[in-house]
């Protein structure tokens, strides 16, 4: 036993049974202490996270120290986890004696090699800082003592350098970019360090004919460089994806594995360059190497080859390579020849006199925010020859600062999980998606109400109103007179005789129905007569038909019809259509309302809040449902507005359960979109206990959680939201829906302008209910848009303003 | 046409009607039994064959132009590991002791033991796959194992990123003389032992095994 071995070991092995019990102690000792972890809220994910942090903390203090130089603040891409990859911030020190800072503008990606390792495919090596990337460029901040050949400002390339927007790296890992290269295409020194050494033990001789197998990133550019003095007779790749790029660096024949075996076979190539990667190419190689040939293994191979072809090997004499690129420092250590910094300018050099162009392999630029995107997406496919991570695409507020050598490590792990929400990265600032603008900044015109309706909800409608600083609310109408006589008292207004009245007045713009549902059509098709626009209380109607009846008047009279959802003003709604709108959720691929209530019998038989008598709520004919067009319908407007993807079908179950009520008082619904993304609705007002909602949607880019608790989770790259992080919404002003619905909607027709919530708008919603219940009643899926189609068609006139909205 | 027997353990068969004579290296003789042996042979009609390819021979006498075969493989497997540091020789045949025959002290050394002296070149003389991936992971980063034994067409399982790509090893198959052109080599193998079918094989470099 070695003199240093730890005492535990050397005990174990001369105690027998001891190794066993030290086993069983420290076992239960990591049990215990990750049990305490979890107990104060830790999870698997966030104390990963925390460990993480811990060894980056540790690490880039240790360099600090080492080099006698400040921390500063940068970003930089990890994999977090398997399957992971993430913008996080991270900690650099400013160079010290020998080492260079620089300022990255760009990374290249080796997709090859960070496919595998975001993959976790074997041979896939991860260092112990989780760090993907090995080649990028960018602009000298600072050199140490010993590093003064580099200046401030000089343009240079890096190697060895994990994705990050600030690098300290030792001199001996920067090159200076030559004038006129572009520093995109000098971003991928390594790779051309990688490719040089096994063109270089090719030995290709001037004018000789070689091959590639491989068309990746590794073997155009090995392809590239090995023609500069050789011939390229034919590469092979695993299908004619990538042939262009080959035949762009000069290949003259190209050939696939899959389909060109007797052709590969017949290549007879002295020298083959295997830059694939796959354990399985040493088969193409061999069958394309002539007989003393030698095969060079650039791409490293994931996995294990099955049948190594010994017999072919040994038949045709041929001579198998290993060229990764830590060969160099074998070659180093035997030659005393600094092969590496040979093999890099001689790249960059080749770059500047354009013997080489590699323009079209640095590929997309990606923001670095969107890592975790461009890693699901290069998993998915093997497309991609060549990707960069375009650092200047940060915005300013996410670049460098300086760091605290004695501030704390964050073992804290927070961020990964909702419970846990973090700030914004910088504030509330006007470019921010997650800031509110002034709801009535925008505001013009001067809308002039009349009310038709005076219970309860016309008193919200008139609260607004008066908010609004377009609104104004002239006239109501009730046939229960104390209840307009109330409303007008309140806001200053008149009180009309009759409906009819009402709609002829000359200081009525618009009328606001507030009126039981089986009302909606023939006040509105009386105010729409009258040369009003309408404005009608949700539902837009009790039936799809008399909503259409609704909007063919409108049509007709040339007048606006728009629905009240006012929750689509909600403070937490608007910022989360702007997060949509900039993409931090992307394609739609699933959504959830639940709205939970525990309506008494008096909400549907007795009044409201006791202004009047009310009990239509509960009748079918006149309310047309239940909870779901009575409560429900404002979210199925509401996440309609937010995800602008069409509901294709819906599959249904409806019941009433409490019996208080002809209508229903639960119902469950399962939704599939045009785009294919599924939905589902669940509600009840019949929840004993409950006054709860929630609703959420995700897509291919993220999540956002309107209800409860407003927050969002993004892969994309919105400014203002730290990627890959839950963020809340933070605390949001109070604003007055139904007023920043009125005054949206005096500004629209101030503009002639149709309303934001239009008529279509209001017949989507209704179609959707209607096909609700109809998918109840037959058990049977059932498109709202066939039946909005149906309505039009037996109301006997086109709608021509619904023709953009199904 | 050259089996191991699977009456006799040890034993070959000679089951090739023009043949009269063959010569087989130890180490091609594989352990299962009724199993492939590759061997020079010598038919009635004159011919010479290594397996299925068919030689021209120069000399007179089948053994020294047997052995003038297998030293011809020796030679240039010898040339391959020649001028580098600690050679390892693998292989108890006379192709593997005429290889180290040519290398001379460098093809003698024993399995290095320490790191520092991890052998520079591999010449396996066996040609057993499995041979291949523990050839490999005694050889020195950036060494070079020489393929000269006869693989009798089986294959092997290799991870070729850590037994060569990333050690930037140099794997070279030698192949055995074929053709039309065979060059005069000097040889110096040990006599073979005379057998005859299904006999017990005693121990040898290699075998001349007649009917």
């Amino acid at each position: 036993m070695a003199s240093g071995a730890p005492v535990a070991a050397r005990a174990s092995a001369t105690v027998p049974g001891m190794g066993a019990r030290l086993e069983h102690v420290q076992a239960r000792a990591m049990s215990r202490i990750t049990g305490a972890l979890y107990s104060a809220g830790y999870t698997p994910k966030t104390l990963a996270e925390a460990q993480r942090d811990t060894i980056w903390w540790l690490w880039a203090r240790a360099q600090a120290s080492a080099n006698l130089r400040p921390l500063m603040r940068a970003w930089g891409i990890a994999w977090t986890s398997a399957g992971y990859a993430e913008l996080v911030p991270i900690e650099v020190p400013r160079a010290g004696r020998g080492r260079v800072t620089v300022d990255v503008h760009t990374s290249a990606v080796s997709p090859g090699t960070e496919r595998a390792q975001y993959l976790r495919l074997p041979n896939a090596q991860v260092g112990l800082l989780g760090r993907p990337g090995y080649s990028c460029a960018g602009i000298v901040r600072s050199a140490g003592p010993g590093g003064e050949d580099f200046k401030p400002g000089d343009q240079v390339a890096v190697t060895g350098a994990a994705h990050a927007s600030l690098v300290t790296v030792p001199r001996e890992a920067v090159y200076r970019v030559p004038a006129g290269v572009e520093l995109d295409s000098a971003a991928l020194v390594m790779l051309g360090i990688i490719c040089g050494q096994g063109v270089r033990l090719a030995r290709l001789e001037p004018g000789s004919p070689f091959c590639v197998v491989g068309a990746g990133l590794v073997g155009a550019l090995a392809l590239r460089l090995a023609a500069i003095e050789a011939v390229p007779q034919a590469a092979i790749g695993r299908s004619r994806r990538r042939e262009p790029v080959a035949r762009s660096g000069g290949a003259r024949d190209f050939f696939t594995t899959e389909d060109d075996a007797d052709a590969i076979a017949k290549i007879a190539s002295p020298v083959v360059i295997d830059a694939t990667g796959d354990p399985d190419a040493i088969h193409a190689a061999t069958s394309a190497a002539a007989e003393g040939g030698r095969i060079v293994l650039l791409g490293s191979p994931r996995g294990v080859t099955d049948a190594f072809p010994v017999d072919v090997v040994r038949n045709k004499c041929l001579t198998i390579i290993g060229a990764h690129v830590d060969t160099l420092d074998i070659e180093a250590a035997r030659t005393g020849v600094d092969t590496r910094r040979r093999e890099g300018d001689s790249f960059l050099s080749a770059l500047a006199k354009g013997s080489i162009d590699v323009s079209d392999l640095v590929g997309p630029a990606i923001d670095p925010r969107e890592a975790s995107l461009f890693y699901r997406r290069l998993a998915r496919s093997d497309d991609l020859v060549g990707a960069h991570f375009d650092w200047t695409a940060m915005p300013p507020p996410m670049q460098t600062g300086r760091a605290h050598l004695l501030a704390p490590p964050n073992v804290t792990g927070r961020g990964m999980e909702a419970k846990w929400p973090i700030a914004p990265l910088q504030g509330r600032s006007a470019q921010s998606p997650l800031a509110l603008k002034d709801p009535f900044s925008t505001a013009v015109g001067r809308l002039r109400l009349g009310l038709l309706g005076c219970g309860d909800i016309a008193v919200h409608n008139a609260a607004g109103a008066a908010v609004a600083p377009n609104v104004e609310v002239t006239a109501c109408f009730d046939p229960n007179t104390s209840l307009a006589q109330d409303l007008a008292q309140r806001h200053s207004a008149v009180v009309a005789p009759s409906a009819e009245a009402l709609v002829g007045r000359a200081d009525v713009d618009a009328v606001l129905l507030a009126v039981p549902h089986h009302l909606h059509a023939p006040l509105a098709v009386l105010a729409a007569e009258a040369g009003k626009h309408v404005v009608v209380e949700k539902p837009p109607a009790h039936t799809l038909g008399s909503a259409v009846q609704m909007a063919q008047a409108a049509e007709r009279a040339g007048v606006a019809l728009s629905v009240s959802f006012p929750q689509r003003y909600e403070a937490a709604a608007m910022v989360a259509h702007q997060l949509v709108a900039a993409g931090a959720v992307g394609e739609l691929t699933g959504s959830s309302i639940r709205l939970y209530l525990d309506k008494s019998p008096a909400y549907w038989l007795g009044g409201f809040s006791g202004r009047a008598r009310s009990d239509w709520r509960g009748s079918k004919a006149q309310a047309g449902g239940g909870v779901l067009i009575m409560n429900a319908s404002h979210y199925i407007d509401l996440l309609r507005h937010l995800v602008d993807v069409e509901v294709d079908t819906v599959s249904a179950q409806v019941g009433a359960l409490d019996g208080d009520a002809e209508v229903e008082d639960a119902v469950a619904v399962t939704i599939r979109y045009r785009n294919g993304a599924v939905g589902s609705l669940l509600s009840s007002s019949a929840v004993r206990g409950s006054s709860e909602s929630a609703l959420e949607m995700w897509g291919r880019s993220g999540r956002l959680v309107l209800e409860p608790r407003p927050r969002v989770y993004s892969l994309g790259s919105v400014d203002g939201l730290r990627p890959s992080r839950w963020q809340t919404f933070g605390r949001l002003p109070l604003v007055d829906s139904r007023a920043v619905f009125l005054s949206r909607l005096a500004s629209s027709l101030e503009r002639g302008e149709q309303p934001e919530v239009s008529a279509a708008d209001g017949l989507a919603a209704q179609a959707f209910i209607e096909a609700v219940y109809q998918s109840g009643e037959t058990g049977e899926p059932v498109r709202p848009a066939d039946l909005l189609a149906q309505a039009v068609s037996e109301a006997g006139h086109g709608v021509p303003v619904l023709s953009g909205s199904q | 046409m050259i089996k191991t027997s699977s009456g006799a353990p040890g034993a070959l068969i000679l089951d090739h009607s023009d043949a009269t004579v063959a010569f087989i290296d130890r180490d091609w003789i594989p352990a299962p039994a009724d199993s492939h042996v590759p061997a020079i042979v010598f038919t009635e009609d004159g011919k010479a064959l290594w397996d299925e390819a068919e030689l021209t021979t120069i000399g007179d006498g089948l053994e020294r132009q047997a052995s003038a075969l297998v030293a011809g493989v020796a030679m240039e497997a010898a040339s391959v590991a020649s001028g580098l540091e600690r050679v390892e020789v693998q292989g108890e045949g006379a192709l593997a002791g005429e290889i180290r025959r040519r290398l001379g002290p460098a093809g003698t050394s024993a399995r290095a033991d320490r790191a520092s002296s991890l052998p520079m070149a591999v010449v396996d003389a066996t040609g057993d796959p499995r041979m291949l991936v523990s050839a490999t992971e005694r050889l020195a980063d950036g060494g070079t194992l020489v393929m000269a034994g006869e693989p009798l067409g089986r294959e092997t399982e290799i991870n070729l990123y850590k037994h060569v790509h990333v050690r930037g090893l140099r794997i070279v198959g030698i192949k055995r003389p074929g053709g039309t052109s065979p060059r005069s080599v000097e040889a110096y193998l040990p006599a073979p032992r005379a057998v005859r079918p299904q006999e017990p094989l005693p121990h040898a470099a290699w075998y001349r095994l007649e009917r």
